[in-house]
């Protein structure tokens, strides 16, 4: 089934900020829902469908954010899937509006977390992490990705300076977005020199934790303005290995032929790509599966592809650079996407773009994450 | 002295945290079994946040399809054969 009759109308982002003080994820939410409704041109009475994604909403849910806005939604949802909450919100908001049971659905995600925060939720993501990694120590993701990026080393035959040249990569991108929250120029030195994380994990290879949100409004055609984006093709695929492997896949391998067979197009059609960055291994990982690198090996790839930015990828700077919402993390790439396709990315705008592809990947379980989809998209003058 | 991992009674497929189904061959009847040693495949280093201390973890291949995270109480390195226990607290710890 294709997704004619829906499209993504307006898409924004709160700006991120570290550490901000005075605000709360429900503020942040509003902030998003007042933002979209002017980038779209529609009041608010338009609205008819209503997604949230946050970890720190809690003990709010939907419905409450709902209440205070002001909204009698005719269809609402709640996604709790993290770095792939974005797409997987989209997909279900598509079919709605495909279907009828919404014309018009605001997509938000926020979240401001605390130091402290990020502590109780990072120990306490779900039961397996609560009673087998927390107790350890874990330190979060970063232990965990730490071994999915040294088995990538060992099976790519990639080294610590090609990991730099992606992060310095998404910098540079970074440069041009006056929103990144790292915006200064990265040098392999600064790279090489970071604090270590949890080697060979340093500073810079882990997002910087920010408080913001990102939104996207879904239409009924009708409804949208002439400039809009249209959905080619999506695809997910969860829990693709029962977590048997070695994390260095994702459910975009076996998804990636019926995304581009949907989409009509194929990887060399894309303008630019928005992957889920939450570790530089991680990047490698969704562009591989995807089709992307192609024939390349991931270390030509990068040498080639990446670091001259001939191939666009992650042109906010990623949340490497720009920053990581927490949930709103899992629209970043989309918003970044839409932004591109609408001629809108200022001085980082890809010239011409007219497809992208963008990809979630999220939900830490014992070694890696469970959940992954995509979606290609096209830009309507 | 060992780790208790999950043995599927239809299939004999081994898992550690434990499931409802078996993810090889849906059955749903698992037994226990002792896992008391591994080899280390990879190790890192976590500092702890709000603090000077670093914690060593590894990923520990215990048998072919079962691998394990386990704090590491001494000094090891990739390749090693560590013997594997289970504290109250649920954290692995090979030593």
């Amino acid at each position: 089934m294709n997704f004619e009759r829906a499209v993504i109308a307006g898409a924004i982002e709160v700006p991120y900020r570290r550490k901000p003080e005075g605000i709360t994820t429900m503020a942040l939410l509003g902030e998003a829902f007042a933002a979209l409704l002017d980038d779209a041109g529609l009041s608010a009475d338009r609205i008819d469908g209503l997604a949230v994604s946050s970890f720190t909403l809690k003990p709010d849910h939907a419905i409450d954010v709902a209440w205070r806005l002001g909204l009698s939604p005719r269809w609402i949802m709640e996604d709790t899937n993290g770095g792939a909450s974005g797409i997987n919100m989209l997909q279900h908001a598509l079919r709605a509006v495909q279907c009828g049971d919404a014309t018009a659905v605001a997509i938000l995600a926020a979240d401001h977390v605390l130091d402290t925060t990020l502590l109780d939720l990072n120990n306490n993501y779900n039961t397996v992490v609560r009673d087998h990694l927390a107790p350890l120590p874990f330190g979060g993701p970063n232990g965990l990705f730490s071994f999915v990026t040294q088995a990538q080393m060992r099976r790519e035959r990639l080294d610590a300076l090609d990991y730099a040249r992606l992060c310095i990569a998404q910098r540079e991108w970074a440069t041009l977005n006056p929103n990144a929250v790292y915006r200064s120029p990265l040098t392999v030195e600064d790279y090489l020199d970071a604090p270590p994380v949890a080697p060979p994990l340093g500073r810079f290879d882990c997002a910087p934790n920010v408080s913001g949100a990102d939104a996207v409004l879904v239409t009924r055609e009708q409804l949208a303005p002439p400039r809009r984006v249209r959905i080619r093709a999506l695809q997910a695929l969860h829990n693709y290995d029962q977590h048997l492997g070695d994390g260095l896949e994702t459910g975009l391998r076996s998804i990636a032929d019926k995304l581009w067979r949907s989409a009509g197009l194929s990887p060399e059609h894309m303008d630019l790509a928005c992957v889920y960055d939450d570790y530089p291994a991680m990047v490698l990982a969704q562009l591989h599966d995807l089709g992307l690198i192609g024939e390349m090996s991931m270390k030509a790839f990068i040498a080639d592809r990446i670091a001259t930015r001939r191939t666009p990828i992650n042109t906010s700077g990623g949340q490497l650079s720009a920053g990581q919402a927490g949930a709103a993390g899992g629209m970043h790439g989309l918003v970044e996407a839409v932004a591109q396709l609408l001629d809108r990315g200022g001085a980082r705008q890809v010239p011409d773009a007219r497809y992208a592809v963008v990809s979630g990947y999220g939900m830490m379980e014992y070694r890696y994450c469970l959940c992954a989809n995509a979606v290609v998209l096209e830009g309507l003058a | 002295v060992s780790v208790q991992a999950q043995i599927c009674e239809s299939c004999g497929a081994l898992y550690f945290p434990r499931r409802l189904r078996c993810a090889r061959c849906q059955a749903s009847n698992f037994g226990v079994t002792e896992v008391s040693d591994g080899t280390i495949e990879s190790v890192t280093t976590i500092r702890q946040r709000g603090s000077n201390q670093d914690v060593r973890i590894g990923l520990i291949v215990a048998k072919p399809e079962l691998r394990l995270l386990a704090r590491l109480d001494r000094k090891c390195e990739p390749g090693e054969h560590v013997r594997l226990d289970q504290e109250k607290s649920g954290a692995i710890v090979g030593y």
